[in-house]
């Protein structure tokens, strides 16, 4: 009897300290986020995500640059913030090189959005609306860990990169705007190589983002 | 036993109060519905009262019909919101989904299949003179303006030209008939693309006067330094269908309340794409502010467009039996 009890306790007093630790972490995160006048409490509604978000956003207190593409992702991005595991690792090794290489391959190339501009004219091609589709899934997973936004967030940086000028304006726009939503997302997190992006983003895409900026 | 309730109560509450943070802490928040959720069949009874709503050509199958009254419940109940004086407001009169079904009502007045065969009499002879509209890579196509364009490059050798639809004449006087054509894949797109293509495809019927060169807003080939270049996909003029697409379309991509991730990346997608493809970025001020928002061809008006193909509706049920 004693013995079992003696267990009983153990259990219990392990429990507790990992609930109590649990909490702590919470607490934390809290309060590193603080700071963040986008960050809105996890029980609201996801339309109440995007009413703070855009106030924030059209008053200027967004932490990154003017643009109005990388705040319209913030409603969805908010949560990131709230609670991540941390994990000492750089955006550059956020990916495997075999990983990499999966990504590049994954987008579609200029040449198919040329042949299905031709077939279709009017339309934006499929390949470019499919590719938007498997952003959003991206976008979504950067919300449940640090280690999550750093993969998003090199996949889009590959993307806006485009070393080998492999696909459309519209894609590195679009990716160039989605890096940049997971930077504003992660005060402090991606500065540089946002600003490295910009800075050696081709005039085209530079362009069409002043462009959109301006719609 | 009683102690042994008690201890088995005292181990499980820190482990599920530990489970209850954890799964606070890493579950994914998932994407919402967004607005395909807002799928509507045709004779719906929530649509039952949309008078301004365009005719549905009765050659159309309940299941293109059906996405065509999806597009309309998208556009209405996308909760966007545009800020004044912006370019939304100048081109859709408002800065909501109010003022973008304003818009459509105004321009688009009557669907068709893709597979309608626009006939066309003529003084002469019985040729068919668009049969392209039929064929399976076309989306979607503003046949009105396509009926007008092809009468003023064939009056001459055609005179008396008129199209009709089934036996009915349509006006083809000018693009603002309305008169919009879907084809088949149109269904296979995503639904948000589906509402920015009704939304270009709208402004194709604008037209301040018949003999301006931006009346329709035809396309234009890209230019050589384009990425499109020789394809016939780009506006040359500013403000036409792929302007007035990417303001809409960003506006649902930047601000809609109730659209999914997935739904907001493709309006973003959207709106890049058909800003890409506006090679006279420099025209678009300027064309605002000649006014050439809002154009009309003079003693053309919505209403009465809107009744000549009231009048072909009926016809065409009649001929369908429907």
């Amino acid at each position: 009897m004693m013995k079992r009890f003696a267990i009983a306790l153990v259990l219990v007093l392990i429990g507790l300290i990992v609930a109590i630790a649990v909490n702590r972490s919470d607490d934390a995160t809290e309060a590193h986020n603080s700071g963040d006048t986008e960050i809105v409490s996890n029980s609201r509604e996801s339309e109440d995500y995007a009413a703070t978000s855009f106030a924030a956003a059209d008053s200027g207190a967004g932490t990154m640059s003017a643009s109005t593409l990388a705040p319209a992702l913030a409603p969805t991005l908010a949560q990131a913030a709230q609670s991540r595991p941390e994990e000492a690792t750089d955006v550059a090794s956020a990916l495997s090189p075999q990983e990499e290489r999966a990504w590049r391959a994954s987008l579609p190339t200029l040449e198919s959005i040329r042949r299905q501009t031709a077939e279709d004219t009017h339309r934006t091609p499929r390949a470019i609306l499919n590719a938007a589709e498997k952003f959003a899934d991206l976008i979504v997973s950067a919300q449940t860990s640090k280690v999550a936004a750093r993969e998003a967030f090199r996949k889009f940086q590959i993307c806006a990169e485009d070393k080998d000028a492999q696909w459309g304006t519209t894609l590195k726009a679009l990716c160039l705007a989605n890096a940049k939503a997971i930077a504003q997302q992660n005060p402090g997190e991606f500065d540089e190589e946002v600003r490295t992006l910009e800075r050696n983003l081709d005039p085209r895409t530079a362009e069409i983002t002043q462009a959109f900026d301006r719609l | 036993m009683r102690n042994n309730y008690l201890v088995l109560s005292l181990i499980l509450a820190p482990v599920l109060v530990t489970m209850g943070c954890s799964s606070s802490t890493n579950s994914t928040p998932p994407d919402r519905p967004g607005l395909a959720a807002l799928q509507v069949e045709c004779n719906s009874s929530d649509l039952a009262d949309d008078t301004d709503g365009p005719f549905i050509d009765p050659g159309m199958s309940n299941f293109d019909c059906s996405g065509i009254r999806t597009v309309y419940n998208g556009i209405r109940k996308a909760e966007i919101s545009a800020q004044e004086n912006s370019n939304f407001q100048k081109l859709f009169g408002g800065t909501n989904s109010e003022s973008v079904v304003g818009f459509m009502n105004q321009r688009v007045h009557y669907i068709v299949p893709g597979t309608t065969n626009f006939a066309v009499r003529h003084t002469d002879g019985r040729r068919e003179i668009m049969p392209w509209t039929r064929e399976e890579r076309i989306v979607a196509l503003n046949a009105g303006m396509a009926m007008w364009l092809t009468i003023k490059r064939n009056a001459a050798q055609f005179p008396g030209m008129t199209f009709t639809l089934g036996r009915t004449p349509i006006d083809s006087t000018a693009p603002t008939s309305g008169v919009i054509l879907l084809g088949r894949r149109f269904a296979d797109f995503p639904l948000v693309d589906r509402m920015e293509t009704m939304v270009h495809e709208a402004r194709h019927s604008d037209c301040a006067s018949v003999n301006d060169d931006l009346c329709g807003h035809p396309h234009s080939e890209c230019p050589s330094d384009h990425e499109l270049r020789g394809i016939h996909a780009c506006d040359g003029r500013g403000i036409g269908p792929y302007f007035t697409g990417a303001v809409y379309s960003k506006t649902v991509g930047t601000t809609c309340a109730n659209c999914s991730e997935k739904e907001k990346q493709i309006a973003l997608a959207s709106s890049l794409d058909s800003l890409n493809r506006v090679v006279n970025r420099d025209r678009i001020e300027r064309g605002i502010e000649q006014g050439w928002v809002i154009d009309r061809v003079p003693g053309s008006s919505p209403k009465k467009h809107r009744d000549d193909l009231r009048t072909v509706h009926s016809s065409r049920k009649r001929e369908m039996g429907r």
